[in-house]
């Protein structure tokens, strides 16, 4: 083919473009650390990280939720327990309040100390974490314990708001989801039954401060069965946080496999890419001097 | 003519001669770099010779003609790429512009603003009684909108910039087939002119790029263009045909026309620009699945929200879709998402969050009209509802009650944009109502029950609806992270594709370009080696004019 000067330039220069164009996509790589910077690129491991990207956004999310989940129950455990000690002890006060030795005076005290047991449980049960009812279920935002005070503010009847019922369901997890709510009748009785916690105690401090021994004797399996119902509360809210906890586990070891799989399709291999900056530099420098050389190169020098 | 006369003349015209190869080489050498400039060599040729008795005496040299060294051949195999080359050049470029409104992929401000959004849901599933939850929710909601409505215009913007691109082209091609049409007619007058046949090759060539073409050239020295694919003419002889572009509004589409007739499928540039702003591939069919996105986000949402409860219920609320004709039935209403027949249950409910009053209304959309369906919402015990400036308005009778909306399986509440999150319904009018923002308390979170009669605060089970939209087929049949990878997928796939075939097309063109060149192109060292070759034949020619003056100098003194 006959060569022209013309084409011996638009070659070289077009040669120089080419390098260039490869050094500056190596470079890109290298500074940014993005293997892709557009669709383009690599249009099917584009298509793959805008999944991966919301799937760990997803998950992500979940482990937060399970995270808020876990301080919300615990929070409710440490309270269910606190109300626990509570009924202990005033399971302790029922049974010397039972006994024919105590006299008037001893059950006076008795019912005094019964009474603050009971403003102890009513607080218990109105509990709340920032704004949030810990016993409320969907009423969340209003005390959902309402009690009712005689004229020296001693608690003579209680029961419960509207809608202190759940579940409140947050998803963890892909299928999994978890409830946040206990609600209160769950955990300490619906207020009509006879043995509704707050109920029992203010029937206890009654009857202690009516000195009547037979009456305390007949609360004690009401007093009993409240317990009961208490611990079989704190046992659902712990089995929710076993859950919760080995959940949580799956889900930061899942969002570690999504962050690496999301980097294998987005990251570049820095290492290959500061080999790719250097060798397509001498490319470029090759291309460069190649053009140099041609374009030195005229019969005008040659006669002169 | 023979004679020492005769010698001397036949040494003047060598001289002439040697001195026009020697302008034609420099004339070459200068012109190394004008683009379209095709190399030009004089032929030599003997003069006839002069017969002297029974010999023939040559009487020198003269130009015969000067050559245009040109292959049409090359020249028409360039031409035949160029349409293509321009075409997937043009596309690839606009498709490349796209993909940077969309984002790298691993930066898509698109996808960041829909998962910060269902994050926004889920921790509000967590904390429905939150207030600042609520805020960040209600902050994500206008990024996306914001992000959807700027994606939108800035694809609409490229759109507007490629018929402008359009446009200019048409201009261009109609410039050139003009000029075409004129040379056309001043080679008829002067075939043989070099200069005019060269920008007559020139024009070929840009128009070859601009839209494809075939050429024809006929014996008395014109050339005839025609579009490629097509028999239509755009230049034949001395006549130029105009080019114009036909604007659809009700597809927002061009199409390109030859002296009104259509051109189906013009191939370069005018075809590929063409293809990038109103092809399925294009800016158009990305736009399209863009308003799906959002048409189908703003329903689903919507369709959730509209039957939620908040922490406040709303006095009134306004529907943000308005209807032409609120007499004309709801199915024939031009309606964005038509309702389907089905029930609609909506009360009033008290401060303390119980419902006072609900009813249901039977939605019939083949013959209820928007004034009916207010009418029959106006007759349930608590509300009232009004239609004005064609939207549907309800609010709660009785001062100090608000509205609570129960199940909806006729879709009125999406089709009428009543109680929505969002207003709008596509891409560039997507916004959040501005009363939600006024009333964070009032973005539904959770359930009315109308069973106990209870809207209680701490339900969150439209929030947990909304958080679980990411793992739902609701964007046109897809997850919106599957629509999303989807759009990016075929936007990226197009998008190499063009600039892939363009690629292989330039690889084609610029060896075509090379074989051109090898016949038409200069190479300086080769005319500096011919103007020497001139130079000394001139030198010879000028010896024999003093030979010849120094041999008629001696006849003259020596007689």
């Amino acid at each position: 083919m006959r060569i022209t000067t013309t084409m011996l330039f638009t070659q070289g220069l077009a040669g120089l473009q080419a390098a260039l164009d490869r050094f500056a996509r190596a470079q890109r790589q290298a500074a940014t650390g993005a293997r892709l910077a557009a669709p383009s690129d690599d249009p099917e491991a584009a298509a793959r990280a805008t999944r991966a990207t919301a799937r760990l956004a997803a998950l992500r999310q979940w482990q937060r939720q399970a995270a808020d989940a876990t301080d919300l129950l615990t929070m409710v455990d440490d309270t269910l327990g606190r109300v626990g000690e509570v009924m202990a002890r005033a399971h302790e006060l029922a049974l010397q309040g039972a006994s024919d030795t105590q006299g008037p005076v001893q059950r006076q005290a008795m019912a005094a100390e019964v009474d603050v047991l009971l403003d102890t449980v009513v607080a218990a049960i109105n509990e709340r974490l920032d704004r949030r009812q810990l016993f409320g279920g969907r009423q969340s935002t209003t005390p959902p314990l309402l009690v009712t005070r005689d004229a020296q503010g001693r608690i003579t009847g209680a029961a419960w708001g509207p809608d202190v019922t759940g579940p409140v369901t947050v998803q963890v997890d892909d299928a999994t989801t978890v409830d946040l709510a206990v609600p209160g009748p769950q955990a300490f009785g619906a207020d009509a039954a006879p043995d509704f916690l707050p109920g029992v105690l203010i029937q206890l401090r009654d009857a202690l401060a009516a000195d009547d021994g037979a009456a305390v004797r007949a609360l004690l399996p009401q007093l009993e069965s409240a317990t009961d119902r208490l611990d079989l509360a704190r046992i659902d809210v712990g089995a929710r946080l076993g859950r919760l906890d080995g959940l949580r586990r799956s889900l930061t070891d899942r969002t570690t496999d999504a962050e690496s799989f999301r980097s294998t399709l987005l990251d570049a291999d820095l290492a290959r890419a500061a080999i790719d900056v250097s060798q397509s530099q001498l490319a470029y420098q090759a291309a460069l001097g190649a053009l140099r050389a041609t374009q030195g190169l005229s019969l005008v020098d040659v006669l002169r | 003519m023979s004679g020492l006369l005769g010698v001397l003349g036949l040494g003047a015209r060598a001289l002439g001669a040697f001195q026009l190869d020697a302008a034609t080489a420099g004339n070459n050498a200068a012109n190394a770099l004008t683009p379209g400039y095709s190399r030009r060599r004089a032929v030599l040729a003997e003069l006839p010779p002069v017969t002297l008795g029974r010999i023939a005496v040559g009487s020198g040299v003269g130009v015969a003609t000067l050559e245009r060294l040109r292959d049409a051949l090359a020249d028409r195999r360039w031409r035949a790429v160029q349409g293509e080359l321009g075409l997937w050049r043009a596309q690839g470029d606009a498709l490349a512009a796209a993909e940077t409104v969309l984002g790298a992929p691993g930066d898509n401000a698109l996808l960041e603003a829909v998962t910060q959004f269902l994050a926004g849901w889920g921790e509000l599933a967590v904390h429905p009684e939150d207030l600042a939850a609520r805020q960040t929710v209600l902050t994500e909601a206008e990024t996306l909108a914001g992000v959807l409505r700027r994606t939108a215009a800035q694809l609409a913007t490229q759109r507007a910039e490629l018929a402008t691109a359009l446009a200019d082209t048409v201009a261009a091609v109609n410039d050139t087939a003009r000029r075409l049409a004129d040379l056309n007619r001043q080679l008829q007058a002067s075939r043989d002119n070099p200069a005019l046949a060269d920008e007559r090759d020139r024009l070929l060539d840009q128009l070859a790029r601009d839209l494809g073409i075939r050429t024809l050239a006929a014996e008395d020295g014109t050339t005839s263009v025609l579009l490629e694919g097509t028999g239509l003419a755009l230049v034949s002889g001395p006549r130029a045909a105009t080019l114009a572009l036909a604007y659809d509004p009700a597809t927002d589409t061009y199409a390109v026309t030859l002296d009104g007739t259509a051109v189906s499928t013009p191939s370069g540039t005018l075809g590929g620009l063409l293809e990038a702003r109103d092809g399925a591939t294009g800016l158009r069919g990305l736009l399209a699945q863009l308003d799906t996105f959002a048409r189908d986000l703003i329903a689903a949402v919507n369709a959730r929200h509209a039957v939620g409860t908040g922490l406040e219920a709303p006095t009134t609320v306004t529907g943000s879709v308005t209807v032409a004709d609120p007499a004309v039935p709801l199915a024939a209403a031009g309606l964005w998402r038509p309702p389907t027949a089905g029930a609609l249950t909506l009360g009033a409910v008290d401060a303390g969050g119980t419902i006072v009053a609900s009813g249901t209304v039977a939605v019939d959309p083949a013959a209820m009209s928007l004034a009916d369906l207010a009418a029959a919402i106006d007759g349930l015990p608590g509300v009232v509802a009004t239609v004005s400036g064609g939207r549907l308005v309800v609010s709660a009778e009785t001062a100090g009650q608000g509205l609570v909306f129960g199940p909806d399986s006729s879709g009125v509440l999406v089709a009428l944009g009543v109680h929505g999150l969002f207003t709008g319904t596509d891409a560039r009018t997507i916004a959040v109502d501005p009363a939600l923002r006024a009333a964070p308390a009032q973005l539904a979170t959770g359930v009315a029950d109308f069973g106990a009669g209870r809207v209680a605060p701490g339900d969150n089970r439209t929030a947990a609806a909304l958080a679980a939209l990411g793992q739902e087929a609701v964007i046109g049949g897809m997850t919106p992270d599957d629509f999303l990878a989807s759009l990016t997928g075929a936007l990226g796939v197009a998008s190499r594709a063009a600039a892939d075939r363009a690629r292989t097309v330039t690889t084609l063109a610029d060896d075509l370009e090379r074989a051109r060149q090898a016949v038409a192109g200069v190479n300086l060292d080769e005319e500096l080696a011919h103007l020497l070759q001139a130079q000394q034949a001139y030198g010879a020619a000028a010896t024999l004019v003093r030979v010849a003056n120094d041999m008629l100098d001696t006849l003259l003194r020596g007689l």
